[in-house]
């Protein structure tokens, strides 16, 4: 059943409700209601009118922010520019948004590689989702290594990386000291990275010289567990490993690596096929 | 419900106003809900490109998502739960008697270039001062989606699916969608303005800078980097 603006809705439209929740007509709704018929004869009798123009003297031409804090506001939001209006402009044009290729893009950083079928983890979103990197914003191929990149809080590197705050607690930078690959390593078990990935990237690697680098370091071999295997890799002993088949649920299956001593195990989901 | 150590060092009658605030965002999420879905049903109608498609059709479960997250983190500072609030009832918006098509399109520009890009630099500043972590984790996922809203309408500006007759009313119609976007984000609010931002509330006095920096910085040059020129 529905209603017609120019009748003045009891509901407002869009964005700005919760951030004015005043009851009746929001100002959107009467504005559009309103302002329209002017806007329409601008277009068939007026085009390049007055109106147009004075508005954008207005609404251009206004002063700057007096004050620091407008300056530095400003700036921040003229980090979004790149991720909403260049990366929105390429999606328009057959691209996806996060294309680093992308010939609109300011960014001049370069592309990153094609994905390491040896990477642990796949992308989670596709990128028509993932918003673009701010340009200034560190980044894991800014290093010789993407290894080799480095917060201080990983936690809060998504808000520098995609909307320029909190960079300063997050605290990237390029650590040439740092562990490239496993062999860098004493031992490649103990060659550990930060969970997940980053733009695409292993990053936050270093050399865990308190890891386990074999079953027989852990108190039960059971509980030596590796993430990923030839070579074996950020390995540690996890306590919370089953021991044998009774520590699964009844509808998983106890799965080791291998059997003698059981070494590596897990719970796991049985896969059927039908 | 989430933990977090900084809403419980509140006081009873902050927790309480804050999570009011949070729970009228919530409701202004599923408000913005039901706007998207009238844009989504106009992109289709006016034959707009595969991805401003499915970008603004996703965007409708996202904003439900998103008052999920506001319900909840009311719920954490209201100490109780709550019923989520219903979604308000909304038209599709009238431009006057603009043509049904055009009229479409200018609720797709008006909708994401202009408000969800207002919403991205008012949600950037939310994030840069909230400390509150389930707060900043909302915010967060906000702002995210956000971001991608915000991209629909250059998305559709761009395309070749644009026809000349609607390039010629966008750029008409320009001063009068962005004085709608200031004029509903600078509307003083009768009750409920609070200022705490380390939990993401922002005060009334805050939004006319953040909404001339988003008018100046991002929303105006998006414009013009689309051959719209203002001046």
């Amino acid at each position: 059943m529905g209603r017609s603006h120019s009748r003045e809705p009891e509901r407002p439209l869009g964005r700005a409700w919760w951030l004015a929740p005043a009851g009746g007509p929001s100002a959107l709704v009467s504005a559009l209601a309103a302002p329209w018929p002017a806007a329409r004869q601008s277009v068939t009798q007026r085009r390049g009118s007055v109106n147009a123009v004075g508005f954008a003297r207005s609404v251009l031409a206004a002063p700057p922010a007096p004050d620091r804090l407008c300056r530095m506001l400003s700036q921040r939001v003229s980090r979004l520019f790149h991720g909403v209006v260049v990366v929105g402009t390429t999606l328009g044009c057959g691209g996806h948004a996060g294309d680093r290729k992308a010939p609109a893009a300011s960014d001049t950083s370069p592309a990153p590689p094609e994905p390491d079928p040896a990477l642990r983890f796949a992308p989670a979103v596709p990128a028509s989702t993932t918003p673009a990197t701010f340009p200034g914003a560190p980044r894991p191929d800014d290093c010789d290594s993407p290894e080799q990149f480095s917060c201080e809080s990983f936690t809060a590197y998504p808000a520098c990386a995609y909307y320029g705050v909190d960079c300063e607690l997050a605290a990237c930078s390029c650590d040439g000291s740092r562990p490239t690959r496993p062999d860098d390593c004493e031992h490649a078990q103990q060659f550990q990275c930060e969970p997940g990935q980053y733009g695409g990237y292993v990053v936050g690697c270093e050399c865990d010289a308190m890891a386990p680098v074999e079953a027989a370091e852990c108190d039960q071999p059971q509980q030596f567990q590796c993430s990923a295997s030839a070579p074996d890799t950020s390995c540690v002993c996890n306590s919370d490993a089953p021991l044998d088949a009774s520590a699964c649920p009844a509808s998983q299956r106890f799965s080791c690596r291998s059997y003698d001593p059981p070494t590596s195990c897990r719970c796991v989901m049985p896969i059927i096929l039908r | 419900m989430i933990e977090d150590v900084s809403v419980q060092a509140l006081a009873p009658e902050q927790r309480e106003q804050i999570g009011q605030l949070w729970l009228e965002r919530a409701r202004g999420e599923l408000s913005t809900a039901a706007v998207f879905a009238h844009v989504a049903s106009g992109v289709l109608a006016i034959g707009a490109a595969p991805e401003v498609l499915s970008l603004t059709a996703r965007a409708v479960g996202e904003e439900v998502h998103h008052a999920r997250l506001c319900h909840g983190l009311a719920e954490l500072y209201l100490g109780r739960s709550v019923p989520l609030p219903r979604a308000p009832e909304v038209d599709e918006a009238r431009f006057g008697d603009a043509p049904a098509a055009i009229n479409r399109c200018l609720f797709l520009i008006f909708q994401s270039c202009v408000n969800e890009g207002i919403a991205a630099a008012y949600l950037q500043e939310n994030l840069r001062l909230v400390r509150a972590t389930a707060a900043h984790r909302v915010i967060h996922e906000l702002l995210q989606d956000d971001l991608v809203h915000a991209r629909i309408g250059w998305a559709h500006l761009a395309s070749p699916e644009l026809t000349e007759e609607a390039r010629r009313h966008v750029r008409a119609a320009l001063p009068t969608l962005i004085r709608l976007g200031r004029e509903a984000w600078l509307k003083a609010p009768e009750s409920g303005d609070l200022d705490c931002p380390e939990h993401g509330c922002l005060g009334f006095f805050r939004h006319a800078r953040i909404v001339e920096a988003a008018l100046q910085e991002l929303v105006l040059p998006g414009f013009e980097h689309l051959g719209f020129r203002v001046l």
